[in-house]
């Protein structure tokens, strides 16, 4: 007897194209950045000092090393920021200075983060006598001192913005190696990974194709926030006279205030604008993190809305569950 | 409906009298969650009482506001959950009114003003909690302190609500330990050193350090493998019968609760869909929830049926179904939108169902009254 | 004990890799080193100086395997060579007096900071949302997103200079014996205020965001739940359960935030002329002193792997599920 297998589609399943996703669900992260409201004030400052140290020309024009005559001098028409222990004109040291800052800053952040990227990646991906080994390695950067060896190697090498920039790296890129490792080590227990060795794809395509698109939220976090290292170290370097004098940046300024005896003379115009920049920049930048850390951590994101939905009500700070009697 | 287990194992236990005064009654509690899309309704007008001695067994899916209940009875749900209505009244106070810090001695001022008003003994959270009521978390590894050894984590209540000295409160551990089965060198260790079933023996232990008269057990067993929950529940069903306490036994699994309860009631999304004797439950459960819960799962003995299970998922309850909030899973279902939920009626002596579509007339026996 | 155990197996090899850099890093400059770092000395020195300084730093026209050994012999023995800016002091003295003054004024700064910090993170957790909440992690944050430098600048301005509250260098006043006599002690705290109060406000925020991020995430947690449940008092959650258990990272973390802690310190030393060993350290960079500088990176690494090492330990007495591992 014949068996006829007899099916109950009702009808065929319509025609489903998938959408392309929406910039909002590709980049999640820039369009959460530009919600949350202590990561707007960030790149809004950010943005700000940019676009100062960008339009440098327009905003101060002429060079800003010339002298303009009387050192130390306090503000005033000509000098609206006064001059440093050199005479330059003070306004001019703090909208150039940006520039070389920022750069190194940036500059620090990437190759750091290709260098912890990769360590991160390899080790966590490979595991095994590889990982152990770039463990140790990292393990070693992380506990060796870091302004200390900064020191020592800026004293030893010629300093200029590449040496200042290969240094910083040097001694930046461990943190993120480790939290890029871990996070490695969880995503390559994930189903579809398992799918991907299975059916046969080569190590890199997975990593390229799998495992570094979920990095994309620590790598943008680490960023940032080896930018901030890169200005902070930086500034510090400068101002111990461990990088080229001869720039303009915000930590030179700032070496030579301190060793012009501005301070001694009361001369606060001297240092305070270019210290403020350097905390202004390290603040935009901790707050867009922050903003972003707030998101993309899904503990943390529910503390937020839940904050968002008790604002108003009295229970916020409550530890017994809350009593509020309404008609049913 | 199978027959699946054999009814000797069913509870048939008459030990309590509903005649007596509850020990807990909740009336028409309502809890919900805030949250950013809307108020999420996990529990809706659900009453019931426990009597002292009881078992009471609260069975349903996962999300159907059981260990909502559990935890509000304490007062431990945390904002975003908010109160909205109901009482819940223990020996006659309502703990939803209880105040939270520890009041001076209020009973001594009662008895110094010579006050007869108010004989009844009153209670902050504080003295409430564990001494009262205690609670059996689910995972009692994470129920316990991680850093601090068992020893301390039962003492701190003995000195906290007996005012008990160390060395009188290490003793009366000693012996809570006993009551358990571990041995008392075991005081020392840390929650990571011991085994699961060991760790929730422990959390027993210390819950009944205070000597509760109503003990919550919220999934106790769920965690552990079949033979050392066998041995778990034994052990609490000799305790039980020991110490008297009534126990309110949380669980998804229907088939231990009817081994273990005296009386069960089956909540679905937040609501109380049938709540009678563990015999009746198992022999003549009515409402279509039930009978689904009963039929998902096999016997050992008797005949090879098929096993149903019950389609469709759990409603969302932001919005939950007008009506019945089980009609689009509901194989009676008659077809009629209504507005409000079916009340939660006793159709039998003891027996409560809340359903009320056309095509249930039959099935459900005389004397029932139906909503329009 | 095998934790301690791999721990120290761990500090012994950074020491080896610290040393190791150490040795490598004069052969970094260009051209022969020999000349190029005895050059500053030029004249004042007389040959056979010259010669036994070579042979201190292992510089000679031996393989660089035994240049590299003989260094190693010489660290043994605990020499480290002579100072060059402040010869003919052996390094080894030089890093003894710095390291008194560093850890007098680190181990204060980080014992006050820690435990205000960690209590401004507890109280922070408990009550999310308060105004104690709303503005002091984040106040702590702005003031430490300055240079520490920076605020150092400005206090030593502020306080020293325009008010004269409070002296603006070194470590104690010249003009006191040293000894156990309150005049120098006096002076030693009066000397001592204006770095320690930069150094505490720089490292606040480290811990009050550890701190506070564990406890919200300790706070979730089902013991607390239980602890609650057991009608235990809120100081009693909040420290015995919730505080305990959130404090475990930030000892874990304690060698990382020592890398910040420390080099905070250095620039502070920096500008209050504090003689500890950052401010030794820059000043033997400024007049490249190599062999002291070399020896303060040593010193200032063993010291902080000792640190470390000693945070592991006491680690292992808090968390008792390291213990059994």
């Amino acid at each position: 007897m014949s068996e006829e297998i007899v099916t109950t589609n009702k009808e065929p399943a319509a025609e489903v194209k998938p959408k392309r996703a929406s910039w909002k669900q590709r980049f999640p992260w820039l369009y959460i950045i530009l919600r949350h409201p202590q990561a707007r004030i960030g790149v809004a400052i950010l943005a700000a000092l940019i676009l100062m140290s960008i339009f440098a020309p327009l905003i101060a024009p002429g060079d800003p090393a010339a002298f303009t005559g009387g050192i130390n001098g306090k503000p005033s028409k000509e000098n609206p920021l006064g001059t440093d222990p050199l005479g330059r004109d003070e306004l001019h040291l703090v909208v150039w200075g940006g520039r070389i800052t920022l750069v190194v800053g940036l500059g620090t952040a990437a190759l750091a983060m290709v260098i912890a990227t990769a360590v991160g990646m390899i080790g966590g991906y490979f595991r095994g006598t590889l990982d152990d080994i770039l463990v140790l390695i990292t393990n070693l950067f992380l506990v060796i001192p870091g302004l200390p060896l900064l020191i020592i190697l800026a004293a030893y090498l010629h300093p200029n913005t590449g040496t200042v920039i290969l240094t910083l790296a040097f001694t930046g890129w461990a943190w993120n190696a480790r939290i890029i490792r871990a996070m490695t080590l969880s995503l390559r227990e994930k189903d579809y990974v398992a799918a991907s060795i299975v059916a046969g794809e080569g190590n890199f395509t997975i990593i390229f194709r799998q495992i570094l698109p979920n990095l994309i939220n620590l790598i943008v976090g680490g960023f940032i926030g080896t930018t901030i290292y890169g200005i902070s170290a930086s500034t510090a370097l400068a101002f111990l006279g461990l990088t080229d004098m001869e720039q303009i940046s915000w930590g030179t300024n700032l070496f030579y205030a301190q060793n012009g005896n501005a301070l001694l003379i009361g001369a606060w115009w001297v240092f305070v604008p270019s210290g403020l920049c350097v905390a202004l920049a390290a603040l935009g930048l901790a707050w867009i993190n922050f903003g972003m850390d707030e998101i993309t951590n899904p503990r943390l994101r529910a503390e937020r809305e839940l904050r968002n939905v008790l604002k108003g009500t009295k229970f916020q700070r409550v530890r017994a569950t809350p009593v509020l009697r309404r008609e049913h | 409906m199978s027959a699946p287990l054999p009814s000797s194992a069913v509870n048939t236990n008459p030990q309590t009298s509903p005649a007596s005064e509850p020990l807990l009654d909740v009336r028409n509690l309502y809890v919900e969650y805030l949250t950013p899309r809307g108020p999420v309704q996990a529990v809706t007008g659900v009453s019931f009482s426990i009597h002292p001695g009881e078992v009471f067994g609260l069975a349903g899916e996962s999300g159907c506001g059981k260990s909502t209940i559990a935890h509000t009875i304490l007062r431990i749900l945390r904002p975003p959950a908010i109160v909205t209505g109901g009482n819940i009244f223990y020996k006659g106070i309502d703990v939803l009114e209880m105040g939270e810090e520890e009041l001076k001695d209020y009973r001594g001022e009662l008895a110094e003003s010579g006050s007869q008003a108010s004989a009844l003994p009153r209670y902050t959270l504080e003295s409430f909690r564990w001494a009262e009521v205690a609670m059996v978390f689910q995972s009692a590894m994470n129920s316990l302190n991680p850093v601090t050894r068992i020893s301390s984590q039962i003492t701190d209540v003995l000195m906290k609500h007996q005012k008990l000295s160390k060395q009188q409160a290490l003793e009366r551990a000693a012996e809570l330990m006993a009551f358990v089965n571990i041995e008392k060198q075991r005081l020392d260790a840390y929650p990571h050193e011991l085994s699961g079933g060991m760790r929730q023996r422990a959390v027993i232990a210390i819950a009944l350090a205070l000597n509760p008269s109503l003990l919550i057990m919220d999934e106790p067993t769920t965690a552990l493998d079949v033979v050392v929950q066998k041995d778990i529940l034994q052990q609490i069903q000799q305790l039980q019968e020991r110490l008297g306490f009534s126990i309110l036994f949380i669980t998804h699994d229907l088939s231990l609760m009817v081994e273990t309860s005296d009386r069960i009631a089956i909540m679905y999304a937040g609501e109380i869909v049938e709540m009678a004797s563990a015999s009746e439950i198992f022999n003549h459960a009515l409402h279509p929830y039930t009978q689904g819960l009963l039929s998902s799962f096999p016997s050992i003995t008797g005949p090879r049926v098929q096993l149903t299970g019950i389609p469709g998922s759990p409603p969302n309850l932001i919005t939950p179904p007008k009506g019945c909030r089980f009609h689009p899973r509901c194989p009676y279902y008659d077809g009629i939108e209504r507005e409000k939920s079916p009340e939660l009626l006793e159709v039998a002596p003891g027996h409560w169902v809340a359903c009320n579509c056309t095509t249930m007339i039959d099935k459900i026996p005389q004397g029932y009254k139906r909503d329009r | 004990m095998k934790y301690i155990l791999r721990r120290l197996g761990f500090y012994l090899i950074a020491l080896f890799a610290a040393v190791t850099l150490d040795f490598f890093l004069p052969r970094l400059l260009p051209g022969d080193p020999a000349t190029a770092i005895l050059a500053p000395m030029g004249s004042r020195m007389t040959d056979v100086q010259i010669q036994a300084l070579r042979q201190v730093l292992g510089l000679g026209n031996e393989p660089l395997f035994q240049q590299y050994l003989t260094f190693l012999k010489h660290l043994f023995q605990g020499d480290l060579g002579v100072s060059y800016a402040q010869f003919p002091a052996p390094v080894t003295s030089v890093i003894a007096t710095g390291f008194r003054w560093t850890l007098l004024l680190g181990l204060t700064s980080l014992t006050i900071s820690a435990i205000i910090g960690h209590l401004i993170g507890i109280l922070g957790a408990w009550r999310r949302g308060s105004s104690f909440d709303i503005v002091m992690p984040p106040l702590f944050n702005f003031i430490g997103a300055f240079p520490a430098f920076f605020l150092a600048l400005g206090a030593l301005f502020i306080f020293g200079l325009k008010l004269h509250w409070f002296p603006i260098a070194h470590a104690y006043d010249v003009g006191t014996t040293p000894g156990f006599n309150q005049e120098y002690i006096l002076s030693i705290l009066k000397h001592m205020v204006l770095p320690l109060t930069v150094s505490v406000l720089v490292t606040l925020q480290i811990w009050i965001m550890q701190m506070r991020n564990t406890m919200v995430s300790v706070l979730a947690e089902d013991y607390i739940t239980m602890a609650e449940a057991k009608g235990l008092t809120q100081n009693r959650i909040m420290f015995g359960f919730a505080a305990r258990n959130a404090i475990l990272p930030s000892v874990t973390g304690f060698g990382i935030f020592l890398g910040s802690i420390l080099s905070g310190q250095m620039l502070i030393e920096q500008v209050f002329s504090y003689p500890g060993l950052g401010f030794l350290m820059i000043r033997a960079v400024g007049a490249r002193d190599y062999p002291l500088m070399g020896g303060l990176f040593l010193g200032i690494t063993v010291g902080v792997l000792l640190a470390n090492f000693l945070v592991d330990i006491l680690y292992t007495r808090i968390d008792p599920r390291v213990r059994s591992g």
